[in-house]
């Protein structure tokens, strides 16, 4: 008996118009829908069906405006769906927002009633938990100040501590974890790791895809209201980069950052190139095979030596590595006004993962280096697949031995 | 102490944690509350913060709740007797007719209010959470009867100081505060839909409200209301109520029996439609919210 099944799902919003129309002509026409189907209207899901049995986790993952939300509404019977069949069996904890109903003028003890409240528990319930909840969140000094003198962090740590109490059969995660510190993301992950295993359904939506990948056994990858890819993490993760890669997804971003440099010196950088050594290559980088970026750049005032950076960010956010080209001696010199910069990694040793690369302009020198201008663009490296995130974020060129 | 020594010690800690929410929950897990229940639960804690919150924000904090009716009624007084010089009231004295009609009054006309724009003020809940709407309308009605209640205790406060004994029909009070509270939630559960297709009700509705204040026998008696006319006053529901609440407390007379048939029908009628028309709304809700 699956914990939830939705069968051909489609859900439309209404216009200001169209809702104020909607609600006059429920109040009139005892709510028969006319049928207008299909005209002017704008469908944020279209035809969705899945189960999730008890005991998994479906990872929702796809680009801003996919229909994530909507379709976690649809689970949290929040909003109803247009068309199509949900059954839900259970107790449905929602985490879409942390901290519903909280009131800024009542303390966090009563907010941790009213919420809880909110959320689905009775009070004798959460009178139980009490101590937990106070324990999971950690602010047992500031129980009895008023919630509006709390940090955005501690607001939503107190906010998940009572949501993750509620026990339900079918936890709903909507992008809230990246709020709080890394010690408590952590130990969110691990709540929800326990639910899964203690047998319940969790449906998570995030847009770290590491963190999907920890979590869920099965991914669905959504975009423009409709299930692209549904299956394990991996290929669904696969298929969601590539199309953050193909052109139809982010293009590169261009940014010229604004600075405080009074010799006005404004460098762009355009044509970025990157090829192994033979062939070019797209954002699709092979490890342990040698790369190199080629750029050109131009310096609008010639006065001030430039100097180059290159670095990758994985994409959950960690700095895997930055290279200053004035640490190598190498610069635009003050009368160079524009020029090629070629940049050669003899072996790229970055795990197969997702990276953003980023290319900056700087003036040189040690210390504080003032930013002309950054480009940057995702990338993805590919090897050999048992690489997985427990190998760390780097491979080490190595010699075993053993006697 | 070195990572991995503090790591086990954490993971220890959420593995105990969780061994003793798993013992909670196995016997917990029959206590799965239902709709009906969930719907006192959550009535009883929005009350709850209402009151607290309310009582919080103002330096007086919940003191106001008989300051203003106070202050109303004295600002009425000496208009209408100090200013203009008009004897109003034969038997009753003047501030003690309004004090007793105006704490009704005020019931109704900010419960109302409140209850009209409760789903918006909310919208942050119906957004995120899955549960019975109508609390959302009901709630305000209770937190202000509270309010109520303690006015009710000041006028018979109020009573004593002016010496005037209450008469024993008193005990009847509590059908008028009742039929004002079912006129509140009828008349909510049809305006706050409409006040969340266009937040134009609201405003309508303390227009309205204004003008009924003078429909309604608060600042002078219906004796004022010559004879051919007061049947028609007498379609009003708000302004049977306040001359029967009166009528019971200090017995200057009640509305006629007819009057009160129409009054509870119109009533009745307003909770049934009003109870419909919030069910269909239900559904589109948390979309045009």
């Amino acid at each position: 008996m699956p914990a939830i099944e939705m069968e051909g799902i489609w859900k439309r919003y209404l216009t200001k118009k169209q809702a104020a129309w909607t609600v006059l002509r429920l109040m009139m026409d005892r709510g028969k829908k006319k049928g207008k189907d299909g005209k002017n209207l704008f469908w944020a899901l279209r035809d969705i069906s899945f189960t999730v049995k008890p005991g998994e986790a479906l990872g929702i993952i796809g680009p801003n405006g996919a229909g994530k939300t909507t379709l976690l509404r649809l689970l949290g019977h929040i909003a109803t769906p247009t068309r199509g069949r949900l059954n839900t069996k259970g107790r449905i904890g929602a985490l879409i927002n942390l901290g519903a109903g909280f009131h800024p003028e009542l303390t966090g003890r009563e907010n941790i009633f009213l919420n809880g409240v909110i959320l689905g528990m009775s009070r004798k319930e959460i009178a139980g938990k009490f101590d937990s909840i106070v324990e999971f969140s950690g602010l047992k000094d500031v129980l009895d100040r008023p919630v509006k003198r709390y940090s955005s962090g501690m607001y939503a740590r107190l906010g998940f501590s009572v949501a993750i109490h509620v026990d339900p059969d079918i936890l709903l995660v909507d992008e809230v974890l990246a709020v709080g510190d890394m010690q408590f993301q952590k130990k969110c992950y691990q709540r929800m790791w326990d639910l899964v295993s203690r047998d319940r359904a969790v449906v998570f939506v995030s847009h770290n895809l590491w963190a999907v990948k920890q979590i869920c056994n099965r991914v669905m990858f959504l975009k423009d209201g409709q299930i692209q890819y549904m299956g394990t993490p991996d290929e669904a993760i696969r298929a969601y980069e590539g199309y953050i890669y193909s052109d139809e997804g982010r293009a590169p971003q261009h940014i010229e950052m604004p600075y405080a440099d009074t010799t006005e010196t404004t460098v762009i950088l355009e044509d970025i190139r990157l090829s192994d050594g033979n062939k070019e290559l797209g954002k699709q980088i092979e490890m342990m095979k040698p790369l190199n970026i080629r750029f050109h750049f131009r310096k609008s005032n010639s006065l001030n030596p430039v100097a180059f950076n290159v670095g990758f960010i994985r994409d959950d956010g960690l700095h895997c590595c930055s290279i200053f080209s004035d640490e190598a001696n190498c610069m635009a010199h003050s009368d160079m006004k524009e020029g090629y910069v070629e940049v050669r990694f003899p072996n790229v040793l970055l795990l197969p993962a997702s990276y953003r690369l980023y290319i900056t302009a700087m003036s040189p020198g040690p210390g504080f280096r003032l930013t002309h201008a950054i480009e940057h663009f995702p990338i993805q490296v590919f090897g050999p697949s048992y690489f997985d995130t427990q190998h760390g974020n780097l491979y080490m060129p190595v010699d075993w031995r053993i006697e | 102490m070195n990572i991995t020594e503090h790591n086990l010690e954490e993971d220890k800690k959420i593995k105990a944690d969780l061994t003793r929410d798993l013992e909670k929950i196995n016997f917990r897990k029959s206590a799965n509350s239902t709709e009906f229940h969930r719907f006192w639960e959550m009535l009883y804690t929005l009350v709850a913060r209402d009151i607290k919150s309310r009582s919080r924000q103002a330096f007086l904090g919940y003191l106001w709740v008989i300051l203003e009716p106070l202050l109303a009624t004295g600002v009425f007084t000496i208009l209408f007797q100090n200013v203009l010089h008009l004897r109003l009231t034969e038997e009753i004295p003047y501030p003690v007719f309004v004090f007793s009609g105006m704490i009704l009054w005020r019931y109704f006309s900010s419960g109302l209010a409140e209850s009209a724009g409760s789903l918006i003020g909310n919208y942050n809940l119906i957004t995120q959470v899955h549960f019975p709407r109508k609390v959302l309308v009901l709630y305000p009605i209770i937190s202000k009867l509270v309010d109520f209640g303690i006015t009710f205790i000041l006028l018979v406060l109020v009573l004593l100081l002016f010496a005037i004994p209450l008469k024993w029909t008193v005990f009847f009070v509590s059908m008028p505060l009742l039929l004002t509270m079912m006129l509140i939630y009828g008349l909510g559960l049809f305006s706050a839909p409409v006040n969340v297709a266009g937040r134009d009700i609201s405003k309508v509705i303390s227009v309205v409200l204004g003008f009924f204040l003078y429909a309604t026998p608060v600042l002078y008696p219906v004796t004022l209301i010559s004879a051919q006319y007061r049947s028609w006053y007498f379609l009003n529901p708000i302004a049977v109520i306040v001359e029967g609440f009166r009528g019971f407390l200090l017995g200057s007379g009640q509305p006629p029996l007819w009057a009160w048939g129409v009054t509870v029908g119109v009533t009745l009628v307003l909770l049934l439609l009003g109870n419909m028309v919030f069910d269909r709304f239900e559904t589109v809700l948390a979309d045009v919210i």
